[in-house]
């Protein structure tokens, strides 16, 4: 018979105690296949699935515009620098217009057809307005294919007789575009993801919408996961064996915090991982599909300096929501109280502060906002991508997050160790 | 050794333990008689530390459960009655946390797991997942993770419910094994035959209070019944059981019905 160590050091215990609640819930995780599959599958597959989808679609187009896309066009000796322009293109192949033009487009065998008025050239040179038309097929996405490379044709033709013109009147381009618009943006203060001058700041992507994603990345996986460590201690009825044991009691809210934690962080980086690979595919994209290219402000350059301010900001505020999931976890009866709880925070509280932040404070609010729990962080990040934000407010914003860390990890704890709370529904 | 002196627990006017004092010494077997809802399982659990005293004292080895807690459990193993267990984890991983959140690692840790598989006979299946286990299986895991800390004090809620004969047979074994290592044991049961066999002393418990208390032979004599089980009828009076079994059946009528209202009005 050998008692054992009741009387380890305070601290040493806790830490042991908080090392072996963590290992045996990332144990009990990773055997929990659903779990897993809801925690880390949609991250892991999306750039499988993405890579996949997309390999699948330009071998389709490959494919199916080998040799080019059956167009034809009525009256093309009119206009013969059209037909030039439309030859050079590698999508398009140009064929003589069939009898029965209408009939053709519906079974698939021309994909486009381009009637030029018998007079265009005429008009052309009498500078009237001319106009073309274009009718395209209905099946599938190919006509459509077509349709977007005859239009880019007649574009640069376009461009070529405008030029023409011009030149004729002696006349340059800028004539035609007497008032320019230049946009800008106010220097950044402080520290901030976008850069200091010059570039357009993506101020709308920075102040409503990135964060928000970035707050439900977070907390959609760990908050139910935090609830089920907790209060799945008493619906398995393991709540009492855990409780008559000397483990310090912060040991082990702190093992679970950890554990969610850890999970937080490792779907954050999953996601982010995501984010730069769509940034860097579409950094190497052709020119022309610029349009779905990110802001310039937010390819690879900036994104390491987000990322290492959003998990500063990040970790304490997550530590504060779990503990504060955990207190309630632990006195609730049952996994639906529970999830009651975790659903009004992931629902309603968590995005109505991200609201209230973005909606109701202003560009630049009194000290004390940044110490304010959870919304002083999400003002700290909203500067952060957008103004800036100066280094001792930022100071402040962490260190007043990490108190409330603190806090609700002792709260947590403080409940874990009442009986009143332990006991409902034991 | 584990004493109580007018040890109380109330849950709001309710007194579940009403002023109880006892001493279970070392090397004895001491239990707790009682109908349901007695109190047993509530004393054990202020024993444990598990709930606080609203009154009185009680001591383990000579620690108040009050203010020295932690080494308190240190020196209690507690079987439950409803504790559960991971089912993703194996036995042997059971034993393993509980022996190192009470403390133990290394060589010593997996020498006592060895010797608590051994002991309770669970080796066969000490390496399968909980999941799926029979309730004598999952029992014995249960008592395992009491035991690992080799604790010199040992408290068993009802430790043969639910289980078949050969199991209770080895539960009841081991309880004797833990009497002659010369521990402290305190069971609490409701079955008479049990208590007989195995305590050396019994308290008789009803309604937070207790009735009497000595060794079995000893209320025997007294109340010159011919077994414990009538000792029992006659300490406590058959009048109080037969009304403590109204008041349960109406109580439980009580919530059938009102389970029966609002499932009505749910739908």
């Amino acid at each position: 018979m050998a008692a054992a160590s009741g009387d380890d050091c305070g601290v040493r215990q806790m830490l042991r105690v908080l090392r072996v609640v963590f290992f045996k819930e990332a144990y009990n995780l990773l055997r929990d296949r659903r779990a897993l599959f809801w925690l880390f599958a949609t991250p892991l597959l999306m750039p499988c699935l993405s890579v996949v989808g997309g390999s699948f679609l330009m071998w389709q187009i490959a494919r199916q515009t080998r040799g080019g896309l059956p167009v034809a066009v009525v009256n093309g000796e009119q206009i013969s620098e059209l037909i030039l322009e439309l030859e050079a293109d590698p999508v398009l192949r140009l064929v003589d217009a069939p009898f029965d033009v209408e009939g053709a487009l519906q079974s698939g065998e021309l994909m486009a057809v381009l009637e030029v008025p018998p007079d265009a050239d005429e008009r052309l040179r009498a500078e009237e307005p001319l106009t073309l038309t274009l009718t395209s097929g209905r099946s599938g996405w190919l006509p459509d294919l077509a349709a977007i490379s005859i239009a880019r044709a007649l574009q640069g033709y376009e461009s070529d007789v405008l030029e023409e013109r011009l030149a004729q009147r002696e006349l340059s381009r800028a004539w035609m575009d007497p008032i320019r618009l230049e946009r800008d943006t106010a220097a950044t203060t402080g520290i901030a993801a976008t850069p200091p001058v010059g570039e357009q700041a993506p101020s709308m992507l920075g102040s409503l919408f990135l964060f928000m994603v970035v707050v439900s990345w977070v907390f959609s996986s760990s908050l139910p996961l935090m609830a089920d460590m907790t209060v799945g201690e008493k619906e398995h009825h393991t709540m009492e064996p855990l409780l008559v044991t000397p483990a310090s009691r912060v040991g082990i809210v702190m093992g679970k915090i950890a554990l969610s934690i850890i999970v937080s962080v490792v779907t954050i980086g999953m996601w982010s991982l995501n984010s730069l690979a769509y940034v860097l595919f579409l950094a190497f994209m052709p020119s022309d599909l610029g349009s779905l290219a990110p802001p310039a402000s937010f390819r690879v350059g900036g994104l390491g300096l987000v990322l290492v301010w959003l998990l500063l900001l990040m970790l304490p505020l997550m530590v504060m929501v779990n503990g504060l999931v955990a207190a309630v976890g632990t006195f609730a009866k049952n996994q639906r109280e529970a999830n009651l709880f975790a659903g009004v925070l992931q629902l309603l509280l968590l995005p109505g502060t991200a609201l209230l932040t973005i909606f109701g404070i202003g560009a630049t609010p009194p000290p004390g906002v940044y110490a304010l729990p959870m919304v002083g962080v999400l003002v700290a990040m909203r500067d952060l991508f957008g103004s800036g934000i100066a280094p001792q407010t930022l100071a402040l914003t962490w260190g007043a997050a990490t108190a409330y860390a603190v806090g609700s990890v002792l709260l947590a704890a403080y409940v874990f160790s009442r009986e009143w709370a332990l006991m409902r529904g034991v | 050794m584990i004493q109580t002196q007018q040890l109380t627990k109330r849950f709001g006017k309710l007194a579940a333990v009403d002023s109880v004092s006892f001493i279970c010494r070392d090397g004895e077997v001491f239990g707790l008689l009682g109908p349901n809802g007695a109190g047993k399982t509530t004393l054990l659990r202020l024993l444990a530390t598990v709930l606080e005293p609203t009154a009185g004292i009680a001591l383990v080895d000579g620690l108040d459960v009050r203010t020295e807690g932690a080494r308190v459990r240190a020196r209690v193993g507690l079987l439950v009655e409803t504790a559960g267990l991971y089912d993703r984890f194996t036995p042997r991983e059971h034993l393993r946390f509980y022996g190192r959140l009470h403390g133990l690692d290394g060589v010593p840790l997996e020498r006592q797991v060895e010797a608590i598989l051994e002991m309770l006979e669970i080796s066969n299946f000490a390496d399968r997942r909980c999941e799926g286990f029979s309730v004598g299986m999952r029992r014995r895991v249960i008592l395992g993770e009491a035991l690992i800390h080799d604790p010199p004090n040992v408290i068993l809620d009802e430790p043969t419910a639910g289980l078949d004969v050969m199991s209770t047979r080895n539960v009841r074994s081991l309880v004797t094994r833990l009497r002659d290592e010369r521990r402290c044991v305190l069971i609490s049961t409701h079955l008479m035959n049990e208590a007989q066999r195995l305590c050396d002393r019994v308290a008789i418990i009803h309604q937070g209070r207790l009735q009497a208390v000595g060794a079995p032979a000893d209320l025997i004599s007294q109340t010159g019944a011919a077994n414990l089980e009538e000792a029992f009828v006659r300490i406590v009076g058959e009048e109080r059981l037969r009304a403590d079994l109204w008041k349960q059946e109406r109580k439980h009528r009580g919530c059938r019905f009102w389970r029966r209202l609002r499932g009505k009005t749910d739908a």
